[in-house]
């Protein structure tokens, strides 16, 4: 999971909302992985579950319910909620399968919202700007950061 | 460049449109709860559900219909304890009343309370009934004939001989026997009863006591008769003039007698035994005619006056009970004739013994008349419930005379106590045996219940992984379409994540 982090943080840095959201279902769905392959019956099965629980707890904490679609989505992601708690008890797989079966449609539909939605801007102001391009080197994918080292703080 | 018409507005429109039509889908799987609405939805995954749904009704109607069968089970048995308590008293009656020390009024009260009770168990029999169907008078067991074979073709033969009782595991088929002779109880005539008049005489008819004084007139006489017979369980007739009585036990049997004894030695005493009913097993036909030697081999007939049980080397056991009645007009030449009553039935008959030849019957008994229960889904998944006719004349303790059923329990006399004793007994082991036989049917249906239960609850739950909507799938399926229909709008509706949130998920 650490070689995740140090991708993640940059993209969260540079990302739109409807980004954050994706990358919100990506961990989410990295979660589930790390979990399906954790033994149930081991001392590691609830922490791992409970890091899956996590990321849906963001999701509901981004939702709006000034819209009418954040009520079906919650009502999904309490669902679901349900399943990672049965699971953990009952140190059954079944829920995590069912959950990211649940969820895996929507993580495509908003992936598709975010296509044809782009042109907003980043979430984080004032965060290091970060540019990827090919170099003059061969097939090197180099980063380049630009000084202003800021990480999103006013002060 | 074409600017006639508007292609990408039409691909919007039509993606729209499909859209759309998803949307209306899978809201009415949501709303109806069934991924399978009509045909168009899935053809043959409908039928499938329906065959699914159609078994589900199936099982969960036998499964009630068990239950169903338990309740009558349970109703019988319940009317079947209350005999059995019935039974009990009148046992324990009849070892006080088998006491010697007994004055004939404290006989005479027990036998009334006996006679009250032996008619409130065929009553009991006759009146309990499951949703108006009587089921301890025979017509919940399967159903039997007898019949006598005449020349003219067979008839009804009830009033030869009754088919008492016949125990489970007796297969279907005609049972073919002939009867040699009925049963007869033991008797004596008493002629010239004017030589009693003008002396003081006692005597005794086995145990009552006569006890004549010389001022009695002849209705003197016969009055003191009766009653004598009365106490000694006999019937006493009279002929026209008065003059001449004729006495007969009221049960057959070589075990019955008659002892007229007196103290004066002049009197020559009179001593009768009856006699026991014979009868030959010819053969033994299956339900479809094909003879079953097996039931005849090694078969034993016992006969205890006209109670005649056939038992089978294999425990199976028939028990008949041939018909006699007292002849009206005592001193003809037949004192007792078989039950259907007249002499000039075909074939004639006359004390008990066939003019030629035997009274040729058959015993059929049937595989049918038993209950069915229905207890599956399909076509002959049932099961019979039989229960036999429980009621004084099968249990042994009354018997067909003249035109009715006549109470043949007798503790007015010590012997007639003591036989009682035995009659009960064996009353009580066949209340047993049946009630045995209830408790396994309810256990059997008890378990079926169960069983079809787990069917049921098996073939629904496959029927609906096949007809109903996994609600949090078409949910998500009806949230996914929105979010493409309203993509500005779910966006704004979901993207409001702190990304410190979404960092400390990376902690």
């Amino acid at each position: 999971m650490t070689g995740m982090s140090t991708d993640y943080v940059a993209r969260v840095a540079s990302a739109t909302p409807a980004q954050l959201v994706l990358i919100n279902y990506e961990l989410l769905f990295g979660f589930l992985k790390d979990a399906e392959a954790v033994d149930p019956e081991s001392e590691g099965w609830p922490d791992a579950v409970q890091r899956v629980k996590g990321a849906v707890r963001v999701l509901i904490d981004g939702l709006n319910f000034k819209y009418d679609i954040a009520r079906d989505l919650y009502g999904i992601y309490l669902y679901v909620n349900r399943l990672l708690n049965e699971a953990r008890a009952q140190r059954r797989k079944d829920g995590l399968r069912d959950a990211g079966r649940i969820l895996r449609p929507l993580y495509e539909s908003f992936a598709e919202a975010e296509r044809t939605q782009s042109g907003a801007e980043p979430v984080m102001e004032n965060a290091q700007k970060i540019y990827a391009g090919l170099t003059y080197s061969n097939g090197r994918l180099d980063e380049y950061v630009e000084e202003g080292a800021g990480r999103g703080y006013r002060a | 460049m074409r600017i006639a018409s508007n292609i990408p507005a039409l691909n919007t429109v039509l993606s729209l449109k499909a859209t759309d039509r998803l949307l209306t889908d899978t809201m009415q799987k949501l709303s109806t709860g069934r991924k399978i609405n009509s045909a168009r939805d899935d053809a043959a995954g409908l039928a499938i559900a329906n065959k699914l749904s159609m078994q589900v009704m199936g099982l969960n109607r036998a499964s009630q219909n068990a239950l169903d069968g338990v309740s009558l089970i349970q109703t019988a048995d319940g009317a079947l304890n209350e005999i059995h308590a019935m039974l009990q008293r009148m046992r324990e009656l009849a070892v006080q009343a088998a006491n010697g020390a007994l004055l004939p009024e404290d006989r005479a009260k027990i036998q009334m309370e006996i006679d009250s009770l032996s008619d409130e168990i065929t009553a009991s029999a006759n009146k309990t009934e499951f949703n108006k169907m009587k089921i301890l008078n025979g017509e919940a067991d399967t159903v039997k004939f007898s019949k006598v074979n005449t020349p003219a073709g067979p008839r009804i033969g009830d009033g030869f001989a009754a088919i008492n009782y016949v125990s489970d595991t007796v297969p279907p088929g005609n049972l073919n026997y002939t009867i040699d002779r009925a049963g007869l109880p033991a008797s004596a005539a008493l002629s010239n009863l004017n030589s009693l008049l003008g002396n003081d005489f006692v005597f005794y008819i086995n145990e009552a006591q006569v006890r004549i004084a010389g001022a009695d007139t002849l209705d003197d006489v016969r009055a003191k008769l009766t009653a004598a017979a009365d106490l000694a369980a006999m019937d006493i007739k009279f002929d026209a003039a008065g003059n001449n009585a004729f006495i007969a036990t009221k049960k057959a049997g070589s075990a019955q007698t008659v002892a007229i004894t007196a103290g004066d030695p002049a009197f020559v005493p009179i001593y009768a035994a009856g006699t026991d009913a014979q009868i030959t097993l010819n053969s033994f036909d299956g339900e479809n005619g094909v003879p079953n030697a097996n039931f005849l081999n090694g078969a034993a007939v016992t006969a205890s006056g006209n109670e005649v049980t056939i038992a089978s080397s294999g425990g199976q056991v028939v028990r008949l009970t041939v018909k006699v009645v007292f002849n009206s007009d005592p001193g003809s030449a037949d004192n007792f004739l078989f039950g259907n009553g007249s002499a000039a039935a075909s074939p004639p008959f006359s004390d008990g013994a066939p003019a030629s030849g035997g009274a040729d019957m058959t015993a059929e008994i049937r595989s049918y008349g038993a209950i069915y229960l229905q207890i599956g889904p399909e076509y002959n998944q049932r099961m019979s419930v039989q229960i036999p006719k429980v009621t004084a004349e099968t249990l042994g303790f009354a018997e067909f005379k003249g035109g009715g059923i006549v109470r043949t329990l007798n503790y007015l006399s010590h012997d007639g106590a003591t036989e009682a004793v035995g009659i009960i007994d064996r009353a009580i082991g066949e209340i047993s045996g049946i009630r045995a036989r209830l408790g396994a049917y309810q256990n059997r249906l008890d378990q079926t219940v169960r069983s079809l239960d787990i069917t049921a609850e098996n073939v629904e739950r496959s029927r609906s992984r096949i007809e109903d909507t996994d609600m949090a799938m078409a949910m998500t399926d009806y949230t996914r379409l929105n979010v493409k229909y309203q993509a500005a709008i779910a966006i704004l509706a979901q993207a409001n994540q702190r990304p410190q949130q979404i960092l400390s998920l990376l902690q």
